[in-house]
């Protein structure tokens, strides 16, 4: 039997497993919003400690994560930085926004802002930057797979079939078990793709090097050492700037915990102690970024010039006597990372879709549980094709929409927080001072060489966005104390 | 604001500083190799581990009555 067959049905066999394990929890969840979109509010602290860690590390994390150590060194560094504190937010706002979720019955990140900010237009903004979003988002996370698949079986399957299969699987389950089939998935991909990470990232400097220690010692004996010194060589090859290392770090790290598909899952978290306990134990999930950076390390002096560079894993693969049954493994693991986000990404795309935008719009008798239930899984069949189309049959680069998302993501951050700890903060303000953040950000990204400094656009976002939300909330009225109250006191 | 609160928000920015201009260009170079990792490289695993045991820490000594929230007053 050829090699590659062999691969294929390691992968064909974890899409069944991951098949089944998606369909199955959605036979228990509830036939109602708050089944599909929050799992009925009863994830306990495995399985969310899960979805919060794979939903983040995604076909990026795995392919792109040694990619840039590979061709930019220490500047791989930044992938882990920002993650370390920018998850803690949650710890604080996780278990209030828990509780205003059990009571008022939000599901989604803008339904809870659209209430403490009395605005329709802020949902339906976010609504619509989400979705602006989470379509490339999902279309890279598809390429990923299709790539995968198709590197691995020599051609033999197409990208367009690649992709299709192993969406179809993610299709299935989101549509089947909405948040639940999200939640036992990412649990057992989450697992297999940090054993799988953990081995490769070791076996590799060891069969090539003899240890990761003497893999550094000949790296820094070489023409590359500088690749070691951070913040390591910026997208150009040109060493890059701590400016420009430090403000993508903050903005990116400010940014992390409001990511909607992330912060929603606070609704689904069954108890407080649940949410504050997968914030502090996120980072035993973070840890698994330091086997996945080796990989790309690794390449460096065994396998120089590979063009692009996120190809370097699944090349490093085909290069090595490595036994077959292992490189099937891998790239079902990498599968995993790109299946584990995109059908978070999915998920939350259709609920935020149909609960923060769609339903404003439709009259009250289209509104019913049922009917946006039924809505949601409509927009899941949706956003899925149109992600695939971007993903296979368009040329638009649109995934280069993603650049600026860390940037224009970190302008809800200053809501969420005056959400809680600010009660003058009102509508005015918020509106005026999201749009604005957006604007600006979106500016510079356009046009950075008007960037006084070469700091990151989300920066600039941030102060325009809080000198507005300041200063027009303080010149215009408080929403209503009964309002305020509930924040206050959640 | 409680001492508790104090010492977790000066840790958090501590650890935050660590990682950006000033602070982690002290750390930035090749050597000394720790564990066989770059200086620069164990810095942030190292700055990872302490923000993982700061917040393992504040949530150990959380009050149980009290509500986790920063204007809640602590203990």
């Amino acid at each position: 039997m050829e090699s590659w067959v062999i691969i294929l049905i390691v992968c064909g066999i974890y899409l069944a497993l991951t098949l089944a394990m998606g369909i199955i929890p959605g036979l228990k969840v509830s036939d109602s919003v708050t089944g599909f979109v929050a799992g009925d509010r009863s994830m306990n602290l495995l399985i969310l400690y899960f979805v919060m860690g794979a939903s983040i590390f995604s076909s990026f994390a795995f392919l792109g994560g040694p990619g840039w150590a590979y061709s930019r060194g220490a500047a791989a560094f930044y992938i882990i930085a920002y993650g370390i504190t920018g998850m803690i937010p949650l710890y604080f706002f996780g278990p209030k926004v828990r509780r205003l979720g059990e009571k008022y019955g939000f599901v989604t990140q803008a339904e809870i802002l659209e209430d403490r900010f009395n605005s329709r237009a802020l949902s339906v903004i976010l609504a619509v930057v989400s979705i602006i979003v989470f379509i490339p988002y999902l279309t890279l996370q598809m390429k990923g797979a299709g790539f995968v698949l198709t590197t691995i079986s020599e051609g033999a399957i197409p990208e367009w079939l690649g992709a299709g299969i192993a969406y179809l699987v993610v299709l299935a389950y989101v549509y089947f078990s909405g948040v639940m089939g999200v939640g036992w998935t990412n649990t057992f991909q989450g697992l297999f793709m940090m054993a799988i990470a953990w081995f490769i990232g070791l076996y590799l400097p060891i069969k090539l090097f003899g240890g990761v220690g003497e893999m550094f010692n000949q790296i820094a004996a070489s023409d590359f050492s500088a690749m070691l010194t951070a913040p390591g060589l910026a997208a150009d090859g040109q060493p890059w700037d701590w400016w420009g290392f430090s403000s993508a770090v903050v903005v990116s790290a400010i940014g992390f915990s409001v990511w909607p598909h992330f912060f929603m899952r606070a609704f689904a978290a069954n108890s407080d102690k649940t949410m504050k306990l997968t914030v502090v134990l996120y980072p035993t999930f973070q840890l698994f970024m330091i086997p996945i950076l080796i990989i790309g390390f690794t390449a460096i002096l065994a396998f120089p010039g590979v063009e692009p560079a996120d190809t370097i894993l699944p090349y490093v693969l085909t290069q090595l006597d490595l036994p077959i049954i292992i490189i099937g493994l891998v790239c079902a693991g990498t599968l995993a990372a790109s299946m584990s986000s995109g059908d978070a990404i999915l998920h939350s795309a259709a609920s935020i879709g149909v609960r923060d935008g769609l339903s404003k719009f439709l009259p009250e008798r289209f509104n019913t549980d049922l009917k946006q239930r039924y809505l949601i899984r409509v927009f899941v069949v949706v956003i899925s094709l149109t992600a695939y189309y971007f993903a296979i049959i368009s040329d638009v680069p649109i995934v280069n929409l993603l650049l600026g998302a860390y940037g224009g993501v970190a302008q809800i951050f200053p809501l969420v927080f005056c959400m809680f700890y600010w009660n003058r903060a009102n509508r005015a303000g918020a509106l005026s001072g999201l749009i604005g953040g957006i604007a600006v950000t979106l500016l510079f990204l356009f046009y950075p060489e008007w960037r006084p400094f070469p700091i990151h656009e989300g920066i600039y976002g941030l102060i325009v966005n809080i000198i507005l939300l300041v200063g027009v909330s303080l010149f215009t009225p408080p929403e209503s104390k009964q309002r305020l109250n509930r924040y206050k006191n959640a | 604001m409680s001492r508790r609160k104090i010492i977790f928000t000066g840790g958090l920015l501590l650890i935050q500083l660590c990682l950006i201009w000033p602070v982690y260009p002290l750390f930035s170079d090749i050597y000394p190799l720790i564990l066989g990792i770059p200086l620069s490289f164990a810095w942030v695993i190292f700055a990872l581990l302490a923000a993982f045991s700061l917040l393992l820490w504040y949530y150990l000594t959380e009050p149980e009555e009290s509500e986790p929230s920063l204007n809640s007053g602590g203990s």
